[in-house]
């Protein structure tokens, strides 16, 4: 038998086979017609079983917060069962605890609907949509931070929070085969409702901000989820300090601007904290909003400046210059977004300072 | 030390996956059970253990992370920089421990030589004995590793 005569021979044997796996998958994994109620009758639907609970949900526009595209790795998507959805699988263990399981708690890119569900999922998931956007501009903030400004283009609006954050989805690049979706914080403002701006940091190796710093260009499109997240301004304070580092700049720009742009009676601190001048941004956009501003202040504090920085502005880290200018707790809030390293060590200066616990909010990386 | 089917699979997933944006084989024609067992071997001559290895390297973290991005010297010997950055990585080992992502760079001042390593490195090496593939970007050669951090 010729060579091509053989190839052609496998080939027909590979395709017969493959459509029998096809078939046999249909006839044995056949679950029927499911009813997925979720939060007591909220939203109820029926579905086709046999995908994952996450995927079905997301057919429905229910968007579970993911960031590893239902590959059992991040442990993001936990939905509270109601009914008897089975046991726990050795690939949700891990990312249950005790409690957690005792109560239902299921990882919904694991669980199979194989039939009726019932479950509950906080009431805010229900307004996270899909939205196709195209990026409209690329601003390279520093040497490693970029900043994204996307025009929604269906739906063509978003109604969020100042402080919130979007999930972005990747496509294949180089040998990076999956799709993931990773979350970053809009630093635009919620009247600004027809764009998004989200502001990226290189991490070195990093699967999304890898893709987003080097594959995407301007005027591509890419799918957005959200708004994700309870980040956001919270009543009680009449002072507002905010306390930031590389892209945690973004939730608190937005929300900073949102107070100034609604009128609020707030008097406003913000504290960014860098090593280097190379490590600064948006210095123009906030100096001149103090300028403008009486009761909003900007701190940029640097903690190893290079002589040819000529640095003239405050030195130290974060945690040292917060205390030099922060020493009574009355009537304050503080809103922190960086590292957990930073936001761990500001946290015991603030409750060092008299900062009551309720009155600290933050968003770690 | 043998390949085994489930090391096979674990090896699939580090050539490419959703884990990260580099592979952590690098371009070693090895296979991973090979890659462990000489380093292994190459730790053992050296009359260390990844233990050891992975202790000292959590000390000069700590030191580190500390100073919140800023250079810190330890022992008057190393200069330690931690740079944290957004989001966890999951060990492909599949034993579901995510590592916050972390750089870690040391530079021994009396040798002038440098490596850098993240959080993941740190267990990779005390959990599964692997320094990463030849050629992957965060690939810590053991002997120089430890000659570096003064082991």
């Amino acid at each position: 038998m010729s060579i091509s005569a053989t190839v052609i021979s496998v080939s027909l044997i590979s395709t017969a086979l493959a459509v029998l796996v096809v078939l046999a998958d249909r006839i044995f994994n056949n679950y029927g017609e499911c009813e997925i109620d979720i939060n007591n009758g909220t939203r109820k639907f029926k579905v086709d079983g046999g995908s994952t609970l996450l995927a079905t949900l997301a057919s429905q526009q229910i968007f579970i917060p993911s960031a590893c595209g239902g590959k059992a790795t991040c442990g993001l998507c936990k939905v509270r069962m109601a009914g008897d959805a089975g046991v726990v699988l050795p690939t949700e263990e891990p990312y249950l605890t005790e409690d957690e399981k005792a109560n239902g708690v299921r990882l919904a890119c694991q669980l199979k609907v194989k039939q009726d569900m019932q479950l509950h999922i906080p009431e805010e998931l229900f307004s996270v949509k899909e939205y196709k956007a195209r990026v409209e501009k690329i601003t390279q903030l520093t040497h490693d931070i970029k900043e994204f400004r996307f025009t929604l283009l269906g739906p063509k609006q978003i109604e969020f929070r100042a402080g919130q954050y979007m999930q972005i989805e990747t496509r294949p690049y180089d040998n990076v085969r999956e799709i993931v979706t990773r979350a970053y914080s809009m630093a635009s403002l919620p009247s600004d409702n027809q764009a998004i701006e989200l502001i990226v940091r290189l991490v070195p190796g990093g699967i999304c901000t890898t893709f987003m710093h080097d594959h995407v260009k301007e005027g591509d499109t890419l799918i957005l989820r959200g708004p994700f997240g309870d980040f956001y301004l919270h009543e009680g304070a009449d002072e507002l300090l905010f306390i930031a580092g590389g892209s945690g700049l973004a939730p608190v720009k937005s929300i900073i601007f949102d107070v100034l742009e609604k009128g609020l009676d707030k008097k406003m601190t913000l504290f960014f904290g860098a090593v280097t001048k190379k490590d600064l941004y948006y210095v123009d956009l906030f100096q001149q909003l103090a300028d403008k501003h009486e009761n909003f202040n900007y701190v940029p504090a640097l903690s190893g400046p290079e002589p040819e920085d000529n640095w003239q502005g405050e030195t130290g880290l974060i945690t040292e210059v917060m205390k030099r200018h922060v020493a009574d707790p009355h009537n304050k809030q503080a809103y922190l977004c960086g590292s957990p390293g930073m936001i761990n060590a500001c946290v015991k200066v603030l409750e060092g300072i008299g900062l009551r616990e309720d009155s600290i909010f933050y968003d770690k990386f | 030390m043998k390949q085994s089917p489930e090391l096979h699979q674990i090896q699939d997933n580090m050539r490419t996956g959703p884990l990260a944006a580099y592979r952590f084989l690098g371009d070693d024609p090895r296979n991973l059970a090979e890659i462990i067992g000489e380093d292994q071997q190459i730790v053992a001559k050296a009359g260390l253990t990844t233990t050891l290895i992975a202790e000292r390297m959590k000390y000069l973290t700590k030191h580190g992370e500390e100073n919140l991005g800023t250079p810190v010297v330890v022992d008057d010997t190393f200069r330690v920089i931690v740079e944290e950055h957004k989001g966890v990585i999951p060990c492909p080992f599949r034993d579901h421990y995510n590592a916050a992502k972390r750089d870690v760079t040391v530079v021994n001042l009396q040798l002038m030589e440098s490596v850098q390593w993240s959080d993941l490195s740190v267990h990779l090496i005390e959990e599964h004995g692997f320094f990463e593939g030849v050629g992957a970007s965060y690939r810590l050669d053991p002997e120089k590793l430890t000659k570096v951090i003064g082991l």
